[in-house]
């Protein structure tokens, strides 16, 4: 049987415990707070960009001519980016993530297809560094989202598909539902397609001076929708992640809490028999005097 | 001197939102500035100083984006800003931007 300074070693360890992860979870409470500022942030641009490239595409009569936006009649190759958090402890955020990817990429093979994976975030690539072939592994890159490294690698796809090494690029990421739920998602990134473009917003009118010409500016509007996606993804990443934590944290306190109830009781039961049998022995003596 | 509105807008957020009375940009064709009533326009930006002047100077390193003028109102989307010092600080932060 243990003692009772067993059940204190192992009380003092569970306080531990609850303490660091009681911390955990309202940090990222706070972090979640701040993604989901930054995903609102995000939209405004979003709606101005959008805006902008129909109104240019509408006034120019042209835009679906446009490299990006070209469909492949036969896809036969295709990189999917899997975007998943740097750190454990999330529970099953980044396993779900990661097997949904896999037999999506498995259903992908049985139709003929070649499936490569580049990795924004460590967990992603541990899992598919020996089920697939990893085109480029991006370190470091999920923890603070940042719109220069969406445009890095927006660069790295936009070449990809210009060079004709992939014919159709994805994104997969967790999409944030609430703390409790996050869904995995897999999205088209390239080619862009047509829902880019809002055939509802008039063209141009006529006195509009362009600084350059307008073809010129849609050339380089396009593919800032390509980074705002990838970086709008870091964002859902980084929300999940911190969301799916604050989760997983808020059971692992609450199970250490039910511990330390358990093992208190135990305790005092240890210490109560200990009292119990001392007091016996101290009047098992006296009756022998 | 007249206002109109400008607005700095990027991914990460709104950088500058208020009422102005002129603003230098750095241009791809050169730097240009806008006062109040200026044509409608749209037009591009690269990484440089952006100068705006309202009541006072405040300088802001932008990277590249792109600016709409219309009707008083002047949106910049790019792609990042950060406010500076001065112009010379401006132009130095910028000139730490990846271009693209």
């Amino acid at each position: 049987m243990p003692s009772i300074k067993d059940y204190n070693v192992t009380l003092a360890s569970l306080k531990n415990t609850q303490k660091i992860t009681k911390t955990m979870k309202m940090v990222s409470a706070s972090k979640l707070r701040r993604a989901q500022e930054a995903q609102r942030n995000a939209r405004l641009y979003e709606n101005r960009l959008n805006g902008l490239i129909s109104r240019m595409v509408a006034s120019l009569g042209t835009g679906s001519d446009h490299p990006l936006l070209q469909t492949s009649p036969n896809v036969k190759k295709v990189l999917v980016i899997v975007f998943t958090s740097d750190r454990g402890l999330c529970g099953g955020f980044n396993n779900n993530l990661c097997k949904y990817v896999y037999n999506w990429i498995k259903d992908q093979r049985n139709n003929g297809l070649e499936v490569d994976v580049s990795c924004c975030g460590r967990r992603g690539n541990t899992f598919f560094k020996r089920r697939a072939t990893i085109k480029k592994h991006y370190e470091d890159v999920t923890n603070s989202p940042e719109f220069f490294t969406a445009i890095e690698i927006g660069n790295h796809m936009i070449d990809y598909f210009k060079a004709d090494e992939y014919d159709e690029i994805y994104v997969a990421r967790n999409i944030f539902v609430s703390a409790l739920s996050q869904d995995p998602t897999i999205n088209k990134l390239l080619p862009v397609g047509s829902e880019l473009i809002d055939d509802e917003q008039s063209a141009f009118s006529g006195e509009y001076i362009f600084e350059p010409q307008q073809e010129e500016l849609l050339e380089m509007l396009v593919p800032r929708s390509i980074y705002f996606n990838i970086y709008y993804t870091f964002l859902e990443n980084s929300a999940g992640e911190h969301g799916a934590r604050m989760t997983a944290m808020d059971s692992a306190a609450k199970n250490a809490s039910d511990l330390i109830e358990n093992y208190t009781l135990l305790r005092n039961r240890a210490r109560q028999a200990a009292i119990t049998t001392e007091l016996t022995e101290i009047v098992a003596g006296a009756e022998a005097l | 001197m007249p206002e109109f509105n400008l607005s700095i807008l990027t991914p990460e957020g709104v950088a500058y939102e208020g009422r102005v009375q002129s603003v230098i940009a750095p241009g791809s064709d050169g730097c240009f500035g806008v006062l109040k009533d200026h044509a409608p326009m749209i037009a591009a930006i690269i990484p440089g100083g952006l100068k705006i002047i309202s009541g006072g100077e405040e300088f802001y390193a932008v990277s590249n984006g792109v600016v709409e003028v219309h009707a008083n109102q002047v949106n910049f989307l790019a792609d990042h800003a950060e406010k500076a010092s001065s112009n010379e600080d401006a132009i130095e932060k910028a000139s730490t931007f990846p271009v693209k």
